[in-house]
């Protein structure tokens, strides 16, 4: 298996792209966790793709197309019953900040 | 030597589709105004274990507005999924397209100073809308607010985005070529394409290409709510750059949001780096696949474009191009034009009643033009009695007006307006300047008596007549009723006399 | 008693719906303790349900072709009002406002759902020693696990406490378990079971599928649960056959079976060769014809390949989670805080491994070299699988490389634990049916089973085959002894 130079500073960035904390203690593990299965996907590079269409699907349908009709789900007071932070009709976030679009 | 500048900007627009449902789920379109978080369903909340479903009309007014804009169409095209993390993104990411988009390399004309030129369309592809946000700073923006509120009803609705190549070269052709391509996806019935409530959104990127071979780096503006604040942000934008660069700095390439209250853009905040938006292919919805027949029948059902229309006018029945550009704005407008042309119309006769009289009554009536009472064979029996000298323009605009007020055909609205069939013939003259001369006796004996210098008496008279008769003859039929009634008179005293 | 049984039974009104629910709960009850395969048992609901299911049969109406068979469902399939957490921290306490689709099929069938069960969080996992609920026990040996994720659903057959539960397979997650606790478990081709109400792990590799004890409940659940959906475009809309018809009279005779010869050489664990061995002679014996076939990309690259892709999509379809609009929210002052400490705390370490390596192998810079490398690879394997079948009717090869291992054996290599679906993964990711079935147990008492492979929408032809097999390897009993 080949050796991958991923550092803590790579599964640092990947951890802010998914927007998990990860622990102090567990970040160690987590680098040699990524360099070990990193390696493993190495393996596919010795596999002849030459000429390989990723995205054929001759065996899938094509997207089935619905017609443009409107139903009311009914139950949208449910969905603010799931939320944890909401205010009268709203979900609520904290402080947004720099985050986003 | 001084520095000189070439303006570059493009413009992506996003159109909200004038579907029924959402794009991926049997939601109504109809948000505005509902109450937050009422028009929503698992689905376009993003609730686990929900799947999307792609609505039809979505695709059929994304091709339709394709094929009008001359792209050719990708008859396989795939949705991706792009990846980020914000509150108005229920799922984490948007189902977009990317490498695949339904439509591409397309063109648009737009009319710049009388002259026509083509702005290339890059392309056009569909995808999911946000949720709203509301944020809790006086000013509702977001900066500084301790929190915000959702509200998902937006959220699924089908857009259509559209992005043009980077072909502009002024903040005029910007504001035309959102005129144009909002008066399209009216036409067409693919969008209400409204700035203002948010059905049609633009963004720009603007750079500058220094006459020093110097090529400014591209800003994304945004917030842009209307077509004003297009063309103040980008003149203040492009002035920004110039400047910059005249002065040796080097523009940050960035996205800048345009504030309207202070008439400037401003760097958005916060924005580190570029998103890493991890796009790829939406495993839940299989490739659509489009077919031959269905393009080719589509093509060949397209209505004549607006810009089709505007050439047609001009050539075929002589307009000039302002006449043929307001006449073709609206489609309904151009409908009743070339109705009324068809009825029989003369056709500039027509283009100059519908642009004056007919909306103007359109706005006093506070109606759409094809729901006014008088219909276009009406104009056109009206106007072929004006070309013909049956009826006097200002009579004919009275006779308009009954028309439209009281939904009464052309006889009866002249009846109705005292106006006659044929105008006055002699007698009927004659019997008016009768009944003006009484009315009037010492104005008439004046005249009778030729003791009127300057004929002044005689055109007060004449203009009395003129004025009962709604210019229904001509000034010479009236000169000449008037002197056959005076010729008799003068006969009468005469013969009294002897 | 199996599924059909019961339902006969009831219909024939030996027995009444609710004795069997009753008997269904007091099994649950004593075993649980031990084996901790249900993370919400609906004990009420169930008996309310099996009473009206007697009301249909007093009135002399039908209650569906599964009416009171008890029956449990992974808790990764949404039921409306009922708690489903996916064996998560961060969804504990949701109840979705929906049923899945399978829910609402069995339901219609008359089946009775009596609980829903433990699995490896949010699917992640080969041993269901990843649960955020505590880890389920083998029935056939408590000291080991019962298999993953779909551990708690195999369980449950294997230990009796209901004849047929469903579980969910994105590389081997019905077929490895069923292996581990000695019963019969299918995951359907790629698009014949509709995926709506199930959480998803990833998207193009997920089905539903049941356990079973018999090969003809299997037929039964997969008649009930193998609609067309609209609400799935990935669901195909072709009308499926009778299964419960295609296995009334299997038979082998003039079919070929393909082995791989690569996969049952190396470090297969003997007993397991030997299972596959007495089966191929048995087939022959039965009038097929052996064949070899090869699958060398599969055995080469599928693992890397599904962990690829598997986390990518996973990545993906995990982001939703993010304390706004439902399940566990860490207080924070600002959103990113309340981003990363929601998901940081209430994912495991198996599910944040995968987020991370997922997001990776999508990242800018690192998409050609891996996601779209991945993609390209899963397409070899696709026709390598298409010309073994040219060859073949059926492949027949392990469902796992090894018996079932104790319990904290591999928990902490997850590497090694991954290695465990090196035979199921290539069958997800060319979207075919396979079917683990119950061969015997071994010396010691555990079980042994073998898997079978068929072309695309073959369903029917591994039923078949996997019906020819029981028919002389026996139908497993329930453990701790005894068979109901």
């Amino acid at each position: 298996m080949e050796q991958v130079a991923i550092t803590e500073k790579d599964v640092l960035h990947v951890a802010e792209l998914a927007r998990l904390e990860i622990g102090t203690e567990r970040i160690e593990p987590m680098v040699r966790y990524f360099q070990d299965i990193i390696g493993h996907f190495k393996c596919l590079e010795k596999c002849d793709t030459d000429g390989i269409d990723p995205f054929t699907d001759d065996d899938m349908h094509p997207c089935p197309l619905r017609e443009d009709k409107t139903a009311r789900w009914g139950f949208s007071g449910e969905a603010l019953e799931s939320a944890s932070l909401s205010e009268g009709r709203f979900f609520k976030v904290p402080a947004i900040g720099g985050e986003g679009e | 030597m001084g520095l000189e500048f070439e303006t570059v900007i493009g413009l992506e627009v996003h159109v909200q589709l004038a579907t029924r449902s959402k794009l991926f789920c049997p939601c109504s379109t109809d948000y505005i105004g509902a109450e937050p978080n009422s028009n929503v369903c698992p689905l376009c909340l993003g609730l686990p274990g929900t799947l999307p479903s792609l609505n039809r009309k979505a695709i059929d007014l994304g091709l339709r507005a394709a094929l009008a804009l001359k792209c050719s169409i990708n008859r396989k095209t795939r949705f991706h999924r792009k990846n980020y993390f914000y509150p108005d993104l229920p799922k984490a990411f948007q189902i977009s397209q990317y490498d695949v988009p339904l439509a591409v390399s397309g063109s648009m004309p737009i009319t710049i100073d009388g002259r026509v030129k083509n702005i290339g369309i890059t392309r056009l592809h569909l995808e999911e809308d946000a949720g709203k946000l509301v944020h809790s700073t006086s000013d509702g923006r977001l900066s500084g607010a301790m929190f915000s509120l959702v509200d998902y009803n937006r959220s699924g609705v089908p857009l259509a985005e559209i992005v043009s190549e980077p072909e502009l070269s002024s903040s005029e052709e910007a504001r035309e070529y959102v005129i144009s391509l909002r008066r399209l996806v009216r036409y067409l019935g693919v969008s209400d394409g409204d700035m203002e409530s948010g059905s049609l959104r633009v963004d720009a990127n603007v750079s500058q290409k220094c006459s020093d071979g110097r090529w400014g780096n591209r800003v994304e503006i945004k917030n842009l709510n209307s077509l004003k604040a297009l063309e103040r942000a980008l003149e203040f934008e492009i002035s920004r750059q110039r400047d910059l660069l005249g002065k040796g700095v080097e523009i940050i390439q960035e996205t800048r949001h345009w504030d309207d209250g202070a008439g400037v853009t401003r760097s958005s905040r916060g924005k580190e780096e570029a998103h890493d938006y991890r796009y790829f292919p939406e495993p839940d919805l299989p490739a659509i696949r489009i077919q031959s027949a269905e393009v080719d029948r589509m093509a060949g059902a397209l209505p004549e474009l607006p810009w089709e229309k505007r050439e047609r006018y001009a050539k075929e029945w002589g307009l000039n191009l302002p006449d043929a550009s307001s006449l073709s704005d609206n489609p309904d407008v151009a409908e009743f034009f070339e109705k009324t042309v068809a009825s029989g119309a003369e056709p500039l006769l027509a283009a100059n009643w519908i642009r004056t009289e007919i909306l103007r009554l359109v706005n006093e009536n506070e109606v759409k033009v094809l729901d006014l009472s008088v219909k276009p064979e009406h104009l056109s029996a009206l106007l072929n009695k004006v070309r013909g000298g049956d009826l006097s323009n200002t009579a004919a605009k009275d006779v308009l007006g009954v028309m439209a007020k009281e939904g009464i055909g052309l006889s009866d609205a002249m009846k109705k307006a005292g106006v006659r069939e044929g105008g006055f013939s002699t007698d009927a003259l004659e019997e008016v300047v009768r009944a003006i001369l009484e009315a009037n006796p010492s104005e008439a004996d004046l005249v009778l008596g030729k003791k009127d210098p300057g004929d002044k008496k005689r055109k007060f008279l004449t203009g009395l007549v003129m004025r009962e008769i709604r210019g229904q003859a001509s000034p010479d039929a009236v000169a000449a009723a008037f002197e056959g009634i005076l010729e008799s008179r003068e006969d009468m005293g005469n013969a009294h006399s002897h | 008693m199996d599924a059909a049984r019961i339902a006969s039974g009831i219909r024939e009104a030996e027995f009444s719906a609710r004795e069997v629910i009753q008997s269904s709960i007091s099994r649950i009850r004593s075993l649980e303790p031990t084996l901790n395969a249900i993370i919400t048992p609906l004990f009420e609901e169930a008996l309310s349900r099996a009473d009206r299911v007697d009301r249909i049969i007093s009135e002399g109406g039908n209650p569906g072709p599964l009416g009171g068979v008890p029956v449990v469902v992974k808790d990764n399939m949404c039921m409306k009002g009922i708690p489903t957490t996916c064996g998560s921290r961060i969804l504990e306490g949701w109840k979705p406002p929906y049923d899945a689709s399978v829910v609402s099929s069995l339901e219609e069938a008359g089946a009775v759902i009596i609980g829903k069960s433990n699995m490896d969080e949010f699917a992640m996992g080969s041993s269901t020693e990843h649960s955020a609920y505590g880890p389920t026990s083998n029935p056939r040996d408590t000291g080991r696990v019962p298999g993953g994720s779909s551990g708690g659903s195999a369980a449950s057959v294997a230990a009796g406490y209901v004849p047929i539960a469903l579980g969910s397979d994105t590389g081997g997650s019905i077929r490895q378990p069923a292996a581990f606790c000695g019963v019969h478990g299918l995951k359907p081709t790629y698009g014949l079971v509709s995926r709506w109400g199930l959480v998803a792990f990833a998207s193009s590799l997920d089905q539903i599928g049941p356990f079973a004890r018999s090969i003809s409940d299997m037929a039964l659940v997969l008649d009930v649960i193998s609609n067309n959906d609209p609400r799935d475009s990935t669901c195909s809309s072709s009308e499926r056959p009778s299964f419960s018809d295609c296995i009334k009279d299997p038979s082998v005779r003039g079919k070929k079976v393909g082995i791989v010869r690569e996969f049952i050489g190396g470090s297969l664990d003997p007993s397991l060769k030997g299972a596959i061995e007495k089966t191929a002679s048995m087939l022959e014996a039965s009038g097929a014809e052996i064949v070899d076939v090869a699958l060398p990309m599969s055995g080469e690259y599928g693992l890397p390949c599904y962990y690829i892709i598997a986390p990518a999509e996973a990545s993906s379809n995990l982001s939703r989670f993010d304390g706004v609009r439902y399940g566990m929210r860490a207080e924070a002052s600002d959103l990113i805080t309340q981003y990363i400490k929601t998901r940081g705390s209430g994912f495991g370490e198996e599910v944040q491994r995968r987020i991370l390596t997922g997001t990776f192998a999508l990242s800018s810079g690192y998409y050609d070299a891996y996601y779209l490398l991945a993609l390209k690879v899963r397409r070899l394997i696709c026709s390598e699988f298409a010309r073994a079948f040219e060859r073949a009717d059926v492949i027949l090869m392990p469902a796992s490389p090894t018996l079932p291992f104790r319990k904290g054996e591999l928990v902490d290599d997850p590497i090694s634990m991954y290695m465990s679906d090196v035979f199921t993964l290539p069958v997800n990711l060319a979207g075919l049916p396979g079917i683990t079935v119950f061969t015997g147990f071994e010396g010691s008492g555990l079980p042994l089973g073998v898997q079978l492979v068929a072309p695309r929408f073959q369903d029917s032809r591994l039923l078949e085959f996997a019906g020819v097999i029981e028919s002389w390897a026996g139908r497993p009993g329930i453990s701790p002894g005894g068979d109901k």
